[in-house]
């Protein structure tokens, strides 16, 4: 389907986070799925990962700290 | 090129807000009546009318009957432009003034009696005088329906000899007293659906005059088939021709798409024209708001279709620009319509629907390209494509692929239904008779990859008849196709802003049941979190049996056990802790497996570092990885703490030696055992941006694939897993712990033996190896090894799994080894490192027909556990058949990229199908697609995908075809930039035999694959350049040379190139030619390749015109002359009497033929 050219990451994003509290990104204007919720940062793709970069430093998940 | 369609509604069909178009048009067409009535009147003036004129009533043919010729003469035995009307007649009919009425018709429509002749290349018709219709009822009393339907169908289907009968006959059946079955069959070089109806309506009304034995008459006709071939030429020629040939050139300018639907079957090297439909009716409440959009829209419901007729293309193809093909009724000009004759002409709508724009958006431009088109009409389709010279491939029709058209009857509109027939159509009336309609019969084959014929019937519903090359697809892909169909056209009446690529293709049903396709089996986890600990649990059962075996060196499993837990007592006492990293530098052997397990004993997790890498390499990645302990050799351990020391004091790694470790005797306390979601380990990955990714993988994962390699494989403790990839590959984990959690064995086979394919095969063969896995490119090695052997391939011992890993899997390669050792199966694997090593598995027993359908093989369903899914760019599910990208879910799903939050929260998303919350979907940038039997094939990375003029090329189907030919051994294709700024195909080559010529290449692959897959330019090389895992390192390609593959001037040598060079250039009207030069650069189409055959066979040279297309080069063509031998000289053409006697006599054997039935 051509996903260089186009892809659901070009769009509006946002930042979301599971209870193991690993940050991911999903598309602005679609339902969050279950398990995860929404962090309050919301943008293009780049900004959104350099600010997953900020916030998310320890990468091990919850459960396991 | 079809062109049977009537107008209907086409670009001729249209709503307010059209006016000044249409005026202009009406004006354009006033003119051109006026002119051809001007001529005629000259004409009659200067007494040429008649047959007694001194070309003996021989005129040329239009345009378009010029390209049905063509393609007549290139497929004599196709029936795809035969146009079949068969209906089934209730009531009392009397079939001597049905006889007397098409006799008639006959007599009053010359083009039902049409000749054709070619002589010097030049073809011309004329309507045969005394033509008798035979019409002989057929007695079909008690036959079944199956039987009736397969003599129409033969009938229907049965080839004209344009150059030896008329181009239209009747055909009668005899059901029963009253009820017969009547079919029309006209070639649509004399007609096209338009003139079936104009036939029918008069047939209706003088069957009923002659019926009751009154007078009928019907207007006098007063135009000729003849005025408008020389309107249409004139018009071509003059001013008007010029100025639509230049908006059409406007408007196609740039590469022309070529359609490119996935397919279910490869396309053949020639189009076979074989079709089929598929009907679906819309609801009329959908019908409804479809025409209320076009009101609203200034638009008419032809466009709105239309219009989403693209975006369902865009959707299947992926492509964003898209041009379809709509007819034209061509019967503007007064006198036209109520001829019989070929006059519809096609026009290309083009749209480009990237940048995800809304349908309303799509729809203006539909509306925009229709107006133009309605302007620029009259150009014959012919001339257009010799204009635009689109790139020429005997595989697909030019310009436009697909086709689309909304019906709409001018007169005896009830007749639609018989003519466009879907099932339970009512009755149509006829005289006192009733037409009963044969639905789904297909009219024609298919000419397009796919055509959309829609018709609005009487209760207000659209009807579509989807007619498909059935070639390409099967029927339940047409079908889903229409029902995406349908989908669309609801969202888009609820919402026209919608962007287009937010439109679903599937209804919420079917999505839910598309996703549920995507899962793996469910089972449950086993209570052991690690394979350690399955490990453990098998010291217990198989102390004394070997578990790792390494040349002449083995290692029991109670052995094993306390080694491994000697090493990690040192590990700990080095401070090791739970999700410590340490990376282990070792040679594959047993203390590497050993090391291996240690760390997990310790808690921590391991990184597997091939020390022949590049010290400086592993230095920056462990550096990235942020390992705080480098485990490895004493013999390593010197030089790797002086490559460290470039790493600040702070984070620098600590070396330790394995010996050193193992023999310490520390007396540490070992830590819980790991659980599943603890770390196991980190595999660094080549990035595409040249960036390594550290990728970490948890034990629940690791756990869960080495379980379903084990069942998938039925490895149990009696088997033996070698051990053969290096360090730096995924697979190493799995091959150095598997066998250890059921009580197998692990064969380490050694660098030097496990690259080179002999030795391989004997170390195989001697340590007991049950199942292999190795690359592709070593696979094709080993078989080649195989092969050299004289006396039957070597024996592999106790080997009964192939496992190739790593890349696409070649469908010749499964052929070949499958033929070579039918008893060992192969399991094709397909995965990503950051979910644990594989996630698909394909067990293959032997080559099914759906496994050569692609070149390569399919990678399967998901394993255990596990999700695939295809979505779309808005995350949808795409239907079966519908390229997308693989995003997989499941227990495997990795932690993520070590250090780096960015790249994990791109490539690790919510994953919204699954039952967990909070779980993760892995975004693989994989490029795959789910067959309708649930197996997905594997279509490349999303970033090698080579995409040339719109098309897709999967590079692997070309590489195929080239080692088909016995002096290539080994050949990589891909996409380079060539100076004039385009890509080019080019092929890289290993060669195994004497060098073959380029042309000798080309002409071998024109007779595999379609035109657009041969490549450019191909270069030898002496091996393939691989990367460290033994894949094609393809940056380490050289640079094509394009200067030494442009064609020089090159003399004819010797008569045959001389005599075809001179005819070349004499058709061609230019005054010399290279030998090497191509067909097309040099100007040439369809049209002249007939010249040029008939000049050559009058040569005495064997060409036919469809030779130009594969042998394009003046060397290339006189060399397969040369090969084919001399022809007989051309029979002088037969007279005018001749070809009647021959076509009666046709006739009266075909009848003879049906009685024998």
């Amino acid at each position: 389907m051509g996903q260089e050219a186009s892809n659901w990451q070009d769009g509006r994003v946002r930042v979301v986070m599971n209870d193991e509290g690993q940050y991911a990104l999903w598309p602005a204007d679609r339902p969050i799925p279950a398990g995860w919720r929404d962090t309050g940062k919301a943008g293009g793709r780049d900004e959104c990962l350099g600010h997953i970069s900020d916030v998310w430093q320890d990468m091990r998940p919850l459960s396991i700290r | 090129m079809n062109r049977i369609m009537p107008p209907a509604e086409g670009p001729a069909g249209r709503k307010n807000g059209l006016k000044d178009a249409k005026s202009r048009l009406k004006d354009e067409l006033l003119d051109g009546g006026r002119e051809a009535m001007k001529q005629r009147l000259k004409d009659l003036l200067r007494g040429r009318l008649g047959s007694a004129d001194s070309t003996g009533g021989w005129y040329p043919l239009s345009h378009g009957q010029e390209a049905l010729w063509f393609l007549w003469r290139l497929a004599p035995g196709a029936a795809a432009y035969n146009m079949a009307l068969p209906v089934g007649v209730r009531g009392p009919l009397d079939i001597a003034a049905l006889r007397r009425a098409l006799q008639a018709l006959h007599e009053r429509h010359p083009c039902l009696r049409t000749e054709f002749r070619e002589e010097n290349g030049q073809t011309r018709q004329r309507a045969a005088a005394d033509h008798r219709l035979a019409l002989v009822p057929v007695d079909a009393a008690g036959w079944s329906e199956d039987r009736l339907r397969e003599a129409v169908t033969a009938e229907a289907r049965r080839p004209f000899d344009l150059e030896a009968s008329a181009a239209a006959r009747v055909a009668l059946w005899r059901n029963g007293p009253e009820e017969h079955t009547l079919l029309l069959v006209v070639h649509h070089i004399v007609g096209d659906l338009w003139s079936l109806v104009v036939l029918m309506d008069e047939l209706r009304a003088v069957y009923a005059a002659e019926r009751d034995g009154r007078p009928w008459s019907l207007p006098a006709l007063s135009l000729r088939h003849e005025d408008y071939v020389r309107w249409e030429r004139r018009t071509a020629d003059g001013e008007t021709g010029e100025r639509q040939a230049r908006y059409w050139q406007e408007r196609m300018a740039g590469e022309l798409p070529l359609l490119d639907l996935p397919l279910d079957r490869p396309r053949p090297p020639m189009q076979s024209f074989r079709g089929a439909t598929v009907a679906r009716r819309l609801d009329a409440p959908l019908t409804c708001a479809l025409e209320g959009l076009a009101r609203s829209s200034g638009a008419s419901l032809y466009m709105v279709l239309m219009a989403a007729y693209m975006v369902l293309l865009h959707r299947f193809s992926g492509q964003d620009d898209l041009v379809v093909g709509s007819p034209t009724a061509g019967r503007g000009q007064p006198g036209l319509p109520d001829l019989f004759g070929d006059f519809v002409n096609m026009v290309p709508l083009r749209a480009d629907l990237s940048g995800n724009p809304a349908f309303a958006d799509v729809l203006a431009q539909v509306r925009d390209g229709v107006l133009g088109a309605l302007n620029n009409g009259d150009l014959p389709f012919s001339l257009l494509v010799e204009r635009l010279q689109p790139a020429r491939d005997l595989s697909r029709s030019p310009l436009f692929q697909t086709t689309f058209v909304l019906q709409k009857f001018q007169r005896y509109e009830e007749l639609q239904r018989v003519l466009l027939a879907f099932p339970d159509e009512p009755a149509v009336p006829f005289a006192d008779l009733q037409l009963v309609p044969w639905p789904l019969f297909a009219q024609q084959d298919g000419q397009f990859d796919l055509n959309l014929e829609m018709k609005k019937d009487e209760a207000g519903r659209l009807a579509g008849a989807w007619k498909y090359a059935a070639d390409l697809f099967e029927p339940t892909t047409v079908e889903r196709m229409a029902d995406c169909f349908e989908t669309l056209l609801r969202q888009i009446v609820a919402d026209p802003t919608t962007p287009v690529d937010e439109l679903s293709l599937l209804s919420p049903e079917e999505a839910a049941h598309t996703i549920a396709g995507g899962l793996g089996r469910t089972v449950p986890p086993p209570p052991e979190p690690s394979i350690l600990a399955l490990f453990e649990s098998q010291i217990a059962r198989r102390g004394d049996a070997v578990a790792v075996a390494c040349g002449a060196d083995s290692v029991t499993y109670a052995e094993l056990g306390r080694r491994v837990d000697a090493v990690a007592r040192g590990l700990v006492a080095r401070g090791m802790e739970k999700e410590t990293l340490a990376a282990v530098m070792m040679p594959r052997g047993i203390d590497f497996v050993t090391a291996l397990l240690a760390v997990t004993r310790a808690g921590g997790a391991f990184l597997p570092v091939d020390p022949r890498t590049p010290f400086p390499r592993t230095v920056r990645m462990l550096e990235a990885s942020g390992a705080p302990l480098v485990l490895t050799t004493g013999a390593l351990k010197g030089a790797m703490e002086r490559a460290l020391a470039d790493i600040p004091a702070g984070r620098r790694p600590v070396a330790a030696g394995f010996d050193e470790l193992a023999a310490s005797a520390a007396a540490a306390v070992l830590p819980a055992p790991s659980g599943g979601a603890d770390l196991a380990y980190v595999m660094y990955t080549s990035g595409s941006t040249g960036q390594p990714k550290g990728v970490m993988v948890e034990h629940r994962g690791m756990v869960n694939h080495v379980l379903a390699k084990l069942e998938d494989l039925g490895f149990g403790a009696e088997d033996c897993l070698a051990q053969n990839a290096p360090q730096s590959f995924d697979v190493v984990v799995w091959q150095c712990l598997a066998p250890l959690a059921v009580g197998g064995r692990v064969a380490v086979i050694p660098d030097d033996l496990a690259e080179n394919p002999a030795a391989l095969i004997a170390e195989v063969a001697r340590s007991g190896v049950s199942a292999l896995q190795i690359v592709p490119a070593m696979m094709r090695a080993v078989i080649e090894e195989a092969d050299l052997h004289d006396c039957g391939p070597p024996d592999l011992g106790r080997l009964r799994w192939m496992v190739p890993t790593g890349e696409a899997l070649p469908a010749d390669l499964c052929r070949r080894w499958l033929d070579l050792y039918p008893a060992i199966p192969i399991l094709n694997t397909y995965g990503s490192t950051e979910c644990s090593d594989d996630q698909c598995h394909y067990r293959m027993d032997r080559l099914l027909p759906a496994d050569a359908v692609l070149p390569v093989v399919t990678i399967g369903t998901p394993v255990r556990n596990m999700t695939c899914h295809v979505l779309d760019r808005t995350l949808s599910p795409v239907p079966p058949g519908v390229v997308g990208e693989l995003y997989i879910g499941g227990i495997g799903v990795g932690r993520g990229y070590r250090g780096d939050p960015a790249r994990t929260a791109a490539g690790f998303i919510p994953d919204p199908f699954s039952a967990a919350p909070g779980a993760r979907l892995y975004k693989t940038r994989d490029m795959a697609r789910r067959r309708a039997d649930g197996l997905i094939d594997f279509l490349g990375r999303v970033d090698h995908m080579i995409k040339l003029r719109g098309q897709r090329i999967e590079p692997g189907e070309i590489e195929v075809a080239l080692c088909r030919h016995p002096s290539v051994a080994q050949a990589s294709v891909q996409a380079r930039p060539h100076p004039s700024g385009e890509r080019r195909l080019v092929a890289y080559l290993v060669l195994s035999g004497p060098a073959p010529e380029t042309e000798e290449l080309r002409r071998f692959l024109a007779g595999l694959l379609p035109q657009s897959m041969v490549p450019d330019h191909f270069r030898a090389i002496d091996a393939m350049p691989l990367t460290a895992n033994g894949k094609l390192d393809d940056k380490r390609l050289p640079a094509p040379d394009w200067q030494a593959a442009a064609k020089p001037f090159v003399a004819p040598r010797g008569p045959v190139e001389e005599t075809v060079a001179a005819i070349w250039a004499e058709v061609l009207g230019l005054e010399r030619l290279g030998i090497e030069e191509d067909y097309f650069a040099l100007g040439g189409d369809s049209i002249r390749s007939i010249q040029i055959a008939a000049r050559c066979r009058r040569a005495g040279l064997t060409v036919n015109p469809h030779d130009l297309f594969q042998h394009r080069t003046v060397a290339a063509l006189a060399d397969m002359a040369a090969a084919r031998g001399a022809t007989p000289p051309a029979e002088p053409a037969g007279s005018g009497d001749a070809l009647r006697i021959t076509a009666e006599q046709l006739m009266r054997a075909v009848e003879l033929v049906r009685f024998d039935d």
